[in-house]
Order: C-alpha cells, then sequence, then structure tokens
C-alpha cells in the first residue's frame, strides 16, 4: 500500500537540497532522499516535522492510496 | 501433493541428510587411514607455507586496489569535482562509497585467512627446530610484515572511506580509531537508516544461526574422516550458542525496559 508524496515539489519550492531539508527536519540526506522515492513511509512525527517546515499540512505532502 | 512435501520439507531434509552422513561416516571409517595426508600438511613445518600465506595475501590487496580502492577514488574525485547541491552527484557518490565499503568489508575478513595460515605454520615451527636457523627467521618475519602491511592498508582504507562518508554527510559522528566508533555512529542514526540496519541484522542473525549448525556438523564429519579434533566442533557450537544467547539476552533487556515505561526505539 504505497505512501504518495510531493515532498521533492515542496523542498524545491523553498530551494532546498535533501542535505539542508534532512537537517531542518532532524533526518539524514539518505532517509529524506528514500521518502521522495517512496522507498521508505515516515513516521508520524517525522511527517508533521516535515509538514511544519513546508507550512503546509500533512496531507498536502503525504497521501495515502489502496492498490 | 506438492503442498504436503513443503510442510515437511525440513524433516524431509533432516532425513536425506542423516542417510547420507550415515553412508559417508561408514566409508569413511572403513577406508580412510588414519595416516591421511592432511595430517602431514597440517602439522607439519614447512617455509612454503609461508608464502602460500603471503601470496594469498599479496591476492587480496591487488583485488582490494581494484575494486574498493577504485570506488573510493572514484567517490572522492565525484564529491571534490561535482556539484555538492546536485542531490543527484550527492546519492551516486554514496552508492560507490557504499561499494567500497561492501567489497572493503569482505576482503578485510578474508585477509585474516592468509595471517591464520601463517600462524599455524609459525605454531607448528615452535614444535621443530627450524626457527633457530637464520633464513627460517628471515622467511618468518618478511612474510608476516608483508601479510600486516595488507591488512594495515585495508585499515587505513576504511579510515578513508569513514572520513569521505562524514564529510558527505556532516551529522555523522565517531572516529575509527575510537573504542567507542560504533555507538558514536549508531547514536546519529535516523529512523530510516535504523530500520535498515535492523532488517540487515536480522537477515544477518538468521543466517549466522543456520550457518554456524551446518559448521558444527562438518567440523564433526572432519573429525571423523581426518581427525580434526574436538576444538573445531567446540568453537562452531560455541558460535551457535553465542547468537542464540545474546539474541535472548538482548530480547529479555528490551522487553524488562518497555515494562519499565522506558523508551527503546
Amino acid at each position: 500500500m504505497p505512501l504518495y508524496n510531493k515532498l521533492s515539489e515542496y523542498r524545491k519550492k523553498l530551494g532546498l537540497n535533501q542535505q539542508q531539508m534532512g537537517a531542518l527536519v532532524g533526518a539524514s540526506r539518505q532517509t529524506i532522499s528514500l521518502i521522495e522515492r517512496g522507498d521508505y513511509s515516515p513516521s508520524v512525527t517525522l511527517a508533521l516535522k516535515i509538514a511544519k517546515v513546508c507550512k503546509v499540512n500533512v496531507e498536502d505532502i503525504f497521501n495515502y492510496e489502496e492498490d | 501433493m506438492k503442498r504436503k512435501i513443503s510442510k515437511f520439507s525440513l524433516l524431509i531434509l533432516a532425513l536425506c541428510l542423516g542417510v547420507v552422513g550415515g553412508i559417508v561416516g561408514f566409508l569413511g571409517g572403513k577406508y580412510i587411514p588414519r595416516d591421511f595426508v592432511l595430517d602431514d600438511f597440517l602439522n607439519t613445518y614447512s617455509p612454503y607455507t609461508f608464502y602460500i600465506a603471503t601470496g594469498l595475501s599479496i591476492c587480496i590487496l591487488i583485488i582490494s586496489l581494484a575494486f574498493p580502492f577504485r570506488y573510493y577514488c572514484k567517490s572522492k574525485s565525484m564529491y571534490k569535482n561535482g556539484n555538492k547541491e546536485d542531490d543527484e552527484l550527492i546519492s551516486a557518490v554514496d552508492r560507490t562509497l557504499g561499494k567500497s565499503t561492501i567489497t572493503l568489508s569482505i576482503l578485510s575478513i578474508l585477509s585474516l585467512i592468509p595471517f591464520a595460515i601463517w600462524f599455524h605454520n609459525f605454531a607448528v615451527s615452535l614444535k621443530t627446530d627450524a626457527l633457530f636457523e637464520s633464513s627460517a627467521v628471515f622467511t618468518l618475519w618478511s612474510n608476516y610484515l608483508i601479510i600486516f602491511a595488507v591488512i594495515l592498508f585495508q585499515f587505513l582504507l576504511y579510515r578513508a572511506v569513514v572520513q569521505l562518508v562524514k564529510k558527505i554527510n556532516p551529522e555523522k559522528k565517531g572516529e575509527v580509531l575510537s573504542i567507542k566508533f560504533s555507538k558514536d555512529w549508531e547514536s546519529t542514526l535516523d529512523e530510516a537508516e535504523k530500520m535498515i540496519v535492523y532488517k540487515v541484522s536480522r537477515k544477518a542473525y538468521v543466517f549466522i544461526s543456520k550457518f554456524s549448525y551446518v559448521m558444527f556438523f562438518l567440523a564433526l564429519i572432519g573429525d571423523l574422516l581426518f581427525g580434526f579434533g574436538v576444538v573445531p566442533a567446540i568453537f562452531t557450537g560455541a558460535i551457535a550458542v553465542a547468537s542464540v544467547l545474546s539474541a535472548n539476552i538482548y530480547l529479555y533487556s528490551l522487553s524488562k525496559k518497555v515494562r519499565n515505561g522506558e523508551d527503546v526505539l
């Protein structure tokens, strides 16, 4: 059951690279890369931190769709 | 029919292995003489054994230069000459460094084999007068220095790889020469990295548990056919016991912490 996300889009709007985004939310560059590729679903805490940095709601970034 | 076979597959495998093992044991005990040539090889000093060990070590050095060292140089060059803000480039550098780490880890373990062969020959030579000859002393220590130099090269390369990883990922901490390196490094892992470590460790634990039981039985067969002695079986059995015991002790302490309301994850 994939978790679709628009993290890459919002991150580029803010003019941040993955390293900088990771530093802001307390995650590593690899984790941000894994989330953007859809290879990792973040915890609730991390998802909320990402939404806060992007100044949007969690649902605007992460979207859950059943297969 | 296929479902029934898969349900009892472990039992069928054990029965087949038991039959094969019984036949091998019977034939081995009946036909293989006790003074088998392997005893001579294991318990006779030979200066050529030192050169075999050194030759193996040099082969490992050549492979280390061809793979992990080459990957490291490629990563360093990509990072130095590229745009450090480019996420694709950093991901590519990370992947190449990962290849370097994996190949170096395997070759570092393999480097211990020539050292073990050198050490065994050294131990056997102590039981003879071979070491009183000056040529034997020269052979012994010159080969040791070459084997040691290869192991040292791999350690320095590993340190260089870690330094480059820390440069690319500034949040990573830990000095390779420090006893607390693993602890310091693990403290910088975030949730996704911890998940990866968990999955890899779990697979490795399951594999080692099964493999150590297989090695235990092979050690028993080796004693029966080739006179290995009981020590290999004891050591492989100890590895099997240690891996299962450590996992269960840690599981117990983790459960205790959860009951006390501590944050364990």
